[in-house]
């Protein structure tokens, strides 16, 4: 992927640049935001890391300034404000996502692959597969190795969640943000036992696992590689 | 503030002297320039009409004298006039000297009766006829009028008191150099004019200091309030915190805005005080912390192949730390007060509801029984649906649902509930933990307090502070409570 990271601060965004070079993709470093606009339009993207406090130019305005002239490149807003309405601002300007500083870095590129994918994604589909794992969304239910498996709501919304984003790596906090819109980090691993318990429906009896822990990162759900001989 | 030594009082006292004068001004004024008006326009009139009378008595002596001369030349004449206006004209025309004059005035007692005075002098200037001995003094009254004080007039008849001899005086030239002196008495009238100018520039002495004192009086209690006002704020900056003013009990309205500033004040001295408290605490329950993370980091640095786990360690002592501030944060932002802008439409069910549904499956793993019991219906308060942060509620509930987790055993129960059949909808949170100790019950929600069976254990120690703040914020009140097992009652 090609991205440009529009940061001001200097650390920050080395920072972020480094670890995306290392996942192979093609980082762009910007430190003011009216060069960070001028380049985002001018040159095509896969995706914009923009902070939203920036000399130049204020990250809201260049999004927006960028949306006004058609501009389609999914962004996401680092920020060190956190709040509900700094982040229902960010989104209204026309930001995709919102993450707050300090972050780790494993939880900025699971947003950043995943943006890029619903980005590219097909048109909507009705159901969804993985292997032999099938979700059907108007149906609400979930299929494997021919049964039907019964899921809870937040199950279900769960498992379409890792599905749409199969083969990326999503975070616990994209979890929590997106199914149970909680935007704060609870003490206990909540996540870690909905996603046990799901596991323990749709995975364990079955094979192969399709929803693998990835350490210090998240989850991912993707068919695993065959390792042959 | 350098060079100043006493800037205070005695400069506040300037300013509202000069209020007060300027009201007391506005006031005076307009009532003098009303008094002088009317005193003014009521003295002209008066005069007027004497002058009126004036022309009259005039015009009635220099006829008779006319018409007697008048018929002298007639005899003269070889012709007499036969044209009525002719006549008239010339009858105008005719000029009478003083020696005339006298001759026609025929009977001098008639003079002397009549409420006027009159004098006729030749052209040398003698005296030939009056009713006076002479003009005392004279007065000129707006450059119209001239009054005159006589003396050896004969005081006028039918008066009770005995009044000074004043007329309005003319002074008519005569043919052949003589001069008349005309006018009508005015002794009474006169008198009430000085009366009544006598009584307005008494009124207008006496209002302006009476108006000047009632002012300074008015703003007395506000010039005090206000050094005392600058006396608290300057014993303040000195650090006295504890500053305050004191209630006089005089005007409600000044001791109002002396509660109210003594409330704020004490709003200020407890966050000041919640600070240093923090801050405090910061450095207390911090430090060891920090000191295992420099420890860690410490070996990391010195480690050849530094393991994943001593890493992964790292990372999770800066986390802790993290959410430690984090929370710190909320909990100041949500005291502050500055949430409140945040505020939307909540749904109080589905909150408790989602909360509920968010920690079953830990309850479940946990081997404890999570009970719910939420209304399906929306809860409605007195003043419709209920105002608050939909995530600082999560945030509470999920803090209180977590302690219930943390410290109810296995096998134990846990029941969520929310019970809108009382005046106020009602969330408890019952747990068969060891519960609070009675003793201990306020001193929970403060920071990083740490019940004494729990020291040492990880968290932050600052959920139920949260909690507590959380409450604050919406004015919901709290209350810990239970026998076996603490249950926690929260009324929106």
């Amino acid at each position: 992927m090609r991205i440009l990271i529009i940061e001001d601060d200097d650390s920050v965004g080395r920072y972020v640049a480094r670890g995306l070079r290392e996942e192979g993709h093609t980082p762009e470093l910007c430190a003011d935001g009216r060069d960070g606009l001028i380049r985002a339009t001018a040159e095509s993207f896969d995706v914009l890391v923009v902070d939203r406090m920036l000399p130049g130019l204020d990250g809201l305005a260049l999004v927006k300034t960028l949306r006004a002239a058609g501009g389609r490149v999914p962004v996401l807003f680092l920020t060190a404000l956190g709040d509900v309405e700094h982040r229902v601002e960010g989104l209204e300007s026309g930001g995709d996502d919102y993450l707050t500083k300090p972050f780790h870095f494993s939880e900025l590129l699971a947003r950043v692959t995943a943006l890029h994918r619903r980005h590219t994604q097909d048109a909507p589909a009705t159901v969804l597969r993985v292997c032999d794992l099938e979700l059907d969304l108007l149906a609400r239910e979930a299929r494997r190795g021919g049964r039907t498996i019964a899921l809870q709501t937040r199950e279900f919304q769960l498992l379409e969640f890792l599905m749409r984003h199969a083969g990326q790596v999503v975070t616990r906090t994209m979890l929590l943000e997106r199914i149970w819109e909680v935007h704060f980090d609870p003490q206990t691993n909540v996540i870690d036992v909905h996603v046990s318990r799901l596991r323990g429906k749709i995975d364990r009896d079955f094979s192969p696992q399709l929803i693998h822990t990835v350490r210090g990162a998240g989850y991912v759900l993707r068919e695993p590689p065959r390792e042959d001989a | 503030m350098s060079g100043r030594s006493r800037p205070g009082p005695s400069f506040l006292r300037r300013s509202t002297l000069r209020s007060a004068a300027l009201a007391a001004l506005a006031v005076w004024a307009p009532g003098a320039a009303l008094l002088s008006w009317h005193h003014h326009d009521w003295s002209r009139h008066v005069l007027e009409e004497a002058e009126g009378e004036l022309e009259d008595l005039a015009e009635e002596l220099l006829e008779v004298a006319r018409e007697t001369r008048f018929a002298h030349l007639e005899d003269e004449w070889d012709e007499p006039l036969d044209d009525f206006e002719a006549w008239e004209e010339a009858l105008d025309e005719v000029e009478v000297g003083a020696g005339e004059l006298v001759a026609a005035i025929e009977d001098e007692e008639a003079i002397e009766e009549l409420e006027a005075c009159v004098q006729v002098a030749d052209a040398a200037g003698r005296v030939l006829l009056s009713n006076f001995d002479q003009v005392a003094s004279t007065v000129e009254i707006g450059r119209r009028f001239t009054v005159a004080r006589l003396t050896g007039a004969q005081p006028l008849e039918d008066r009770s008191e005995t009044l000074e001899p004043w007329c309005l005086i003319e002074r008519r030239s005569l043919s052949g150099g003589g001069r008349l002196l005309i006018g009508p008495r005015i002794d009474e009238r006169h008198r009430l004019i000085r009366r009544s100018a006598a009584r307005r520039d008494l009124l207008l002495a006496l209002g302006l200091p009476l108006a000047l004192a009632a002012g300074w009086l008015q703003t007395r209690p506000i010039a005090r309030f206000l050094a005392a006002l600058a006396a608290v704020a300057r014993r303040q900056e000195r650090g006295e915190a504890g500053a305050r003013l004191e209630l006089s009990g005089q005007g409600r309205d000044l001791d109002v805005a002396a509660e109210t500033v003594n409330r704020m004040l004490g709003r200020l001295e407890q966050t000041v005080q919640g600070l240093s408290r923090v801050s405090d605490s910061i450095a207390h329950d911090l430090r060891t912390p920090l000191s295992r993370l420099q420890g860690q980091l410490d070996l990391l640095k010195r480690s050849s192949d530094p393991s994943d786990e001593l890493i992964e360690a790292v990372q999770d002592e800066a986390d802790q730390l993290l959410q430690t501030f984090n929370a710190l944060l909320r909990i100041a932002q949500v005291e502050s007060g500055s949430r409140k802008q945040g505020f939307r439409e909540l749904d109080v069910a589905e909150i408790v509801h989602d909360v509920a549904e968010l920690y079953s499956p830990v309850f479940a793993e946990k081997g404890i029984e999570l009970s719910l019991q939420v209304p399906r219906r929306r809860i409605r308060g007195a003043q419709g649906s209920y105002r608050g942060d939909r995530d600082l509620w999560l945030q509470a509930l999920s803090n209180l649902v977590e302690n219930a987790l943390k410290y109810t055993p296995a096998g134990g129960r846990v029941h969520l509930e929310l019970d809108d059949r009382g005046p106020r909808p009602r969330i408890r949170l019952t747990d068969s933990g060891p519960g609070i100790p009675e003793r201990e019950r306020d001193n929970v929600f403060r920071r990083f307090y740490r019940l004494q069976r729990h020291r040492g254990e990880r968290g932050s120690g600052l959920g139920l502070s949260l909690v507590g703040a959380v409450c604050d914020l919406h004015g919901a009140e709290i209350r810990l409570g239970g026998e076996r097992g603490l249950v926690v009652e929260i009324d929106l």
